[in-house]
C-alpha cells in the first residue's frame, strides 16, 4: 500500500530523497503528511482502488449467480 | 420479503446456533451487522429495498429450512455433538470470513483530520458505516469552494503579448472572483516578478485553472527555468508561490484504510471469536471419534489417499453450506471434512 501511493503521487515529494513528505500506516490508518495537492491525490487513489475493488466484487458476485 | 421478515430470521438464525444470554446477543448482533451491510451494498448497486433483502436472504440460506433441520437435533447425543461442532465451526467460518480484509461491506468510512480544518471523529469499534461513504473525501468547504472556481469554463481569453504576470493574475482574479494570493517574495528567488511577462493566450472554452496553470508556466520559463512558480489551495485561498515553498507547507490526514489493508479486531469481535473457538475445540474430539464416515485407519501415505480417506460432505455440510454466504461455502465444507 505504502509503495503503491508513494510511486503513484507526486513520487518525489517523499522522504527520504523528498522533503515535503511522510507516510505510514497506524491500526488501520493511513497517516500522510504533505502538501494539500498531495492529499487529494491520495484520497483520490483511495476512492480508486475501492472503486475498483467493489467493481470485481460485484463481478464476482453476478459470477456466481449466473451459475447458480 | 417485509422488515419484519428479515428480523424473523435473524432471530431464528440466533436461536439456531443454540447459544445462550450474552453469547446469543454478541452472534445476532454481528450477523444483523453483516446482513444490514450486505443490504447497504446491494442497494447502492441499483437494487431496491425488498430485492436486496431478498438477494442477502438467497445468499445467507433458508432459515425454515434449518430451523426444519433443527428439529432432528437432538435426536442422539452424539447427533448433537456433531451438529454442535458444524455450527459452531460454520459460525467461526462466518465471522471470520467477514472480519477478512477482503470482505468491504462494511468498511468504515475515511476520517480526515487537519488542524484548523473539520474534524471527524473516527469510526468507534461499534460503528459501522456505509460503503457509499467509504468513497467520501472531506475536504474543507472553503477549499471545495475555492477549487470549484477555478474549474469555472470561460468563454474567452485574451491576453495580449507583453502582459505581465501582475495582470493576467488580476484578470483571472476579476474573471473567477478568486480568493488569489500571490507570494510575490517567494517567486522573486525563482526570478519572478509582478512584472516578468506571459506569451499571449487566445483560448475558448478553458478552465479557469487551467488558464492559471498555463500562464505560470509561461513566466516560469521566461524566468529561465530556476524554479516552477504554482498554486495550490489551502485554507479557501488559492496561494500562487514556488513549488518549493508550497511543499513546505505540509499537512498531516489520517485515512481510514483497515478496508484496504487489513481490518483490525474490535474487542466485541473478539469476544465473539473467543466463544466459537472454545466451542469448536471442546466439542472437537468427541465429534471427530464418534464420525461414522472417518476411518480408524493408518493415516495416507498420499494426498490423493489423504483425499480419497476423507469424507464426503455429508446433509450437514450441505445444509450448512446452504446457510452461508456464496463466498463460505468451500471453506466451510472443507473444514467439516476435516472436524
Amino acid at each position: 500500500m505504502l509503495k503503491l501511493i508513494t510511486s503513484m503521487v507526486e513520487p518525489d515529494s517523499w522522504a527520504p530523497e523528498g522533503e515535503s513528505g511522510a507516510i505510514g500506516i497506524y491500526d488501520g490508518l493511513l497517516v500522510v503528511r504533505n502538501t494539500s495537492s498531495a492529499q487529494r491525490q491520495v484520497a483520490d487513489l483511495l476512492n480508486i482502488l475501492r472503486a475498483a475493488k467493489a467493481s470485481r466484487q460485484a463481478r464476482g458476485t453476478a459470477a456466481v449467480t449466473a451459475e447458480r | 420479503m417485509s422488515e419484519q421478515e428479515f428480523e424473523s430470521y435473524l432471530r431464528l438464525l440466533a436461536r439456531f446456533l443454540n447459544l445462550s444470554g450474552n453469547q446469543r446477543t454478541a452472534i445476532a448482533r454481528e450477523l444483523r451487522t453483516h446482513m444490514e451491510d450486505q443490504l447497504d451494498e446491494l442497494m447502492a448497486r441499483g437494487f431496491t429495498r425488498e430485492e436486496a433483502i431478498q438477494t442477502a436472504l438467497d445468499e445467507f440460506g433458508d432459515a425454515a429450512a434449518l430451523a426444519g433441520e433443527s428439529g432432528k437435533i437432538g435426536r442422539t447425543r452424539r447427533w448433537i455433538m456433531r451438529t454442535t461442532t458444524m455450527f459452531a465451526v460454520a459460525a467461526a467460518v462466518l465471522l471470520v470470513s467477514f472480519l477478512l480484509p477482503q470482505h468491504t461491506a462494511w468498511v468504515p468510512a475515511p476520517a480526515v483530520t487537519q488542524a484548523g480544518e473539520k474534524m471527524i471523529k473516527p469510526p468507534t469499534a461499534a460503528t459501522v458505516t456505509r460503503p457509499a461513504e467509504v468513497a467520501s473525501y472531506t475536504e474543507s468547504e472553503v477549499d471545495r469552494a475555492a477549487r470549484e472556481k477555478l474549474t469555472m469554463v470561460l468563454s474567452t481569453v485574451d491576453l495580449a503579448e507583453g502582459t505581465t504576470l501582475a495582470d493576467a493574475i488580476d484578470y483571472l482574479r476579476l474573471q473567477g472572483q478568486l480568493s488569489l494570493n500571490v507570494n510575490w517574495a517567494a517567486l522573486a528567488l525563482i526570478n519572478i516578478e509582478r512584472t516578468t511577462e506571459t506569451d499571449s493566450l487566445n483560448l475558448r472554452d478553458v478552465k479557469l485553472g487551467t488558464v492559471l496553470d498555463i500562464v505560470l508556466d509561461n513566466v516560469s520559463l521566461a524566468a529561465g527555468g530556476v524554479g516552477r512558480a504554482t498554486y495550490d489551495v489551502m485554507d479557501g485561498i488559492i496561494r500562487v508561490s514556488t513549488q518549493e515553498e508550497l511543499n513546505s507547507r505540509t499537512v498531516v490526514r489520517a485515512y481510514e484504510c483497515s478496508d484496504l489493508i487489513g481490518q483490525p479486531l474490535t474487542p466485541s469481535q473478539k469476544d465473539t471469536l473467543a466463544v466459537f473457538s472454545i466451542k469448536v475445540r471442546t466439542s472437537r474430539t468427541p465429534a471427530r471419534s464418534a464420525h461414522p464416515n472417518r476411518p480408524q485407519a493408518a493415516a495416507p501415505e498420499s494426498e490423493d489417499q489423504a483425499a480419497a480417506s476423507r469424507p464426503a460432505a455429508g446433509p450437514e455440510a450441505v445444509l450448512l453450506s446452504h446457510s452461508l454466504p456464496r463466498y463460505f461455502q468451500p471453506c466451510a465444507i472443507e473444514t467439516l471434512r476435516n472436524c
